[in-house]
């Protein structure tokens, strides 16, 4: 049975997908081939998982929703890391909210589009949490005063408004994680591109976060190996091995064939396996 | 944690401690400019230099006995600087060899601790705030501000490297030998370029457009 549903035909006719992805393929600059011909969509409101075995190229893929990769913005005297190209035959490839992502568009795709890195230090680099928080709006040409409101707005909503002043090295893991959750939403992104969320936390941080992460509205992709967090949160499973989709389904479909995770270096969540008694 | 020293007595409550962050710096960069350009030979003028020094340590509340051993580690880089530089300044014949190393060891001296107590009485956080509202470069305090943020993730990134390399060295005694010091500073530097690029890909994703913008202006924080 074959996961890769055409999803297309079901899309409702006249609402433009949150994320559109079209034969996405990008090769490293040491030349190994990343994403080969990805093909995806994420209708707006919807929480998607994307998972699959290291190196399968998530992490490549999501920093090319945000237009980080490839690196086009050298003609802008900025420089992107991993220079590599995306092979996009002169067409789009990307579309968020109907919006083409390129050199050009990269602005607003951010400001659509939220990021969060898997690692909270690569995040803030700030010397105070209040100051990391407002980074995103300041950017966005909020003055100061409203930057400010905002950032503790945010601060509030991930219960960390009472570290507004404290440094970023003096918070715990969990916490640093929930403050660059607080920078991306103070960028009020429609979508959210979350980088394994959940990884090194404790189970009660891993608890907290799950919680957060269930009240945002916006459209959320998830990349993980928390396939429990994918089968609590997350609607629709994509299985992205070798830089290419080879499942996009239902969550409880997909994450219920042993064979189809164990070829793609994945086990079965515990929770279904108990379900099924096996 | 391992940083924590470098500021550990800027959060208390002393006389100096409460001072506006931008006098302290301005005096303080009065001060070491005052010191070097003090000519060599005026030792009372020195004197008097040192001495004022010791009666902001003595107020400031920061036991001397912390600066005398931060200094000592100074000491050592700067004794063979004025070894050195004492063997070909040109005065060498009229002032003699020993005048010009104390001279030299003196003026660096004061001029390292007068900015040791500095950050002891001052949060580092607050010291930027000061630079920006003394209209030092916007992207200069965005350099000190990043080099003050990772070099406590760096540290720590060296700590987690020398524990993993101390567990398969098998040998007497716990100090790593030079050798493998020397590899892994070489493979911090590594990954320190890889985590810049990182950061900076975290940067642009939230909106930098390569300006820095601040929520504490040249005008103080907006409240």
């Amino acid at each position: 049975m074959s996961f890769v549903e055409p999803l297309a035909p079901t899309l409702p006719p006249n609402e433009t997908p949150a994320v559109r992805v079209r034969d996405l393929a990008y090769r490293y600059p040491d030349g190994r081939l990343a994403l080969r011909g990805v093909d995806l969509t994420i209708m707006p409101g919807e929480t998607v998982a994307l998972v699959g075995p290291n190196g399968a190229g998530k992490s490549t893929f999501l920093l090319h929703l945000n237009g980080l990769l490839p690196g086009k913005e050298r003609s802008q005297g900025l420089h992107v890391h991993g220079a590599g190209e995306s092979q996009r035959n002169g067409a789009p490839s990307i579309w968020i909210d109907g919006l083409e992502v390129n050199a050009r568009n990269a602005p607003e795709v951010r400001r659509r589009v939220g990021l969060l890195f898997q690692d909270p230090d690569d995040q803030l680099f700030s010397t105070s949490v209040l100051e990391d928080v407002a980074f995103g709006p300041l950017n966005l040409g909020m003055d100061r005063a409203e930057a400010r409101r905002v950032a503790l707005e945010c601060l509030a909503r991930v219960d960390l408004q009472e570290a507004a002043e404290r440094a970023p090295h003096h918070l715990s893991f969990g916490e640093r994680k929930r403050v660059c959750l607080a920078g991306v939403l103070a960028c009020n992104p429609s979508v959210l591109v979350l980088d394994e969320p959940t990884a090194n936390l404790d189970p009660r941080g891993r608890r907290r976060f799950i919680a957060l992460i269930r009240s945002l509205t916006a459209t959320k992709l998830i990349a993980t190996h928390d396939l429990e967090m994918v089968l609590e949160l997350c609607n629709r499973t994509i299985l992205l091995d070798s830089g290419r989709v080879v499942a996009n389904g239902l969550t409880r479909n997909l994450l219920g064939d042993p064979n189809l995770l164990e070829a793609h270096g994945l086990e079965m969540p515990l929770s279904l396996m108990i379900g099924r008694g096996s | 944690m391992r940083l924590d020293f470098l500021e550990r007595y800027s959060e208390g409550d002393g006389p100096l401690h409460r001072l506006d962050a931008r006098l302290k710096l301005v005096v303080t960069i009065v001060y070491v400019v005052a010191v070097v350009a003090t000519p060599i030979g005026w030792w009372r003028f020195l004197a008097a230099e040192g001495l004022l020094l010791a009666f902001l340590v003595g107020i400031s509340g920061i036991p001397p006995g912390m600066l005398f051993r931060r200094w000592l580690g100074f000491f050592v880089l700067i004794g063979f600087l004025a070894l050195v530089v004492a063997q070909s300044h040109p005065r060498r014949g009229e002032l003699g060899m020993a005048a010009l190393m104390l001279a030299i060891l003196a003026k660096n001296s004061l001029a390292f601790l007068a900015t040791l107590t500095l950050v002891n009485v001052t949060p580092f956080r607050t010291l930027l705030i000061a630079m920006r509202g003394l209209g030092m470069p916007a992207l200069l305090v965005s350099t000190l501000q990043f080099m003050y943020r990772y070099l406590h993730v760096l540290t720590q990134e060296l700590d987690r490297m020398v524990t993993a390399r101390r567990a398969r060295t098998f040998r007497r005694s716990g100090k790593l030998d030079w050798g493998l010091l020397t590899g892994l500073i070489g493979l911090l530097f590594l990954r320190s370029f890889e985590r810049g690029e990182r950061v900076h890909a975290a940067m642009l994703s939230r909106g930098w457009d390569g300006t820095i913008r601040t929520l504490d202006g040249p005008n103080g924080p907006a409240r």
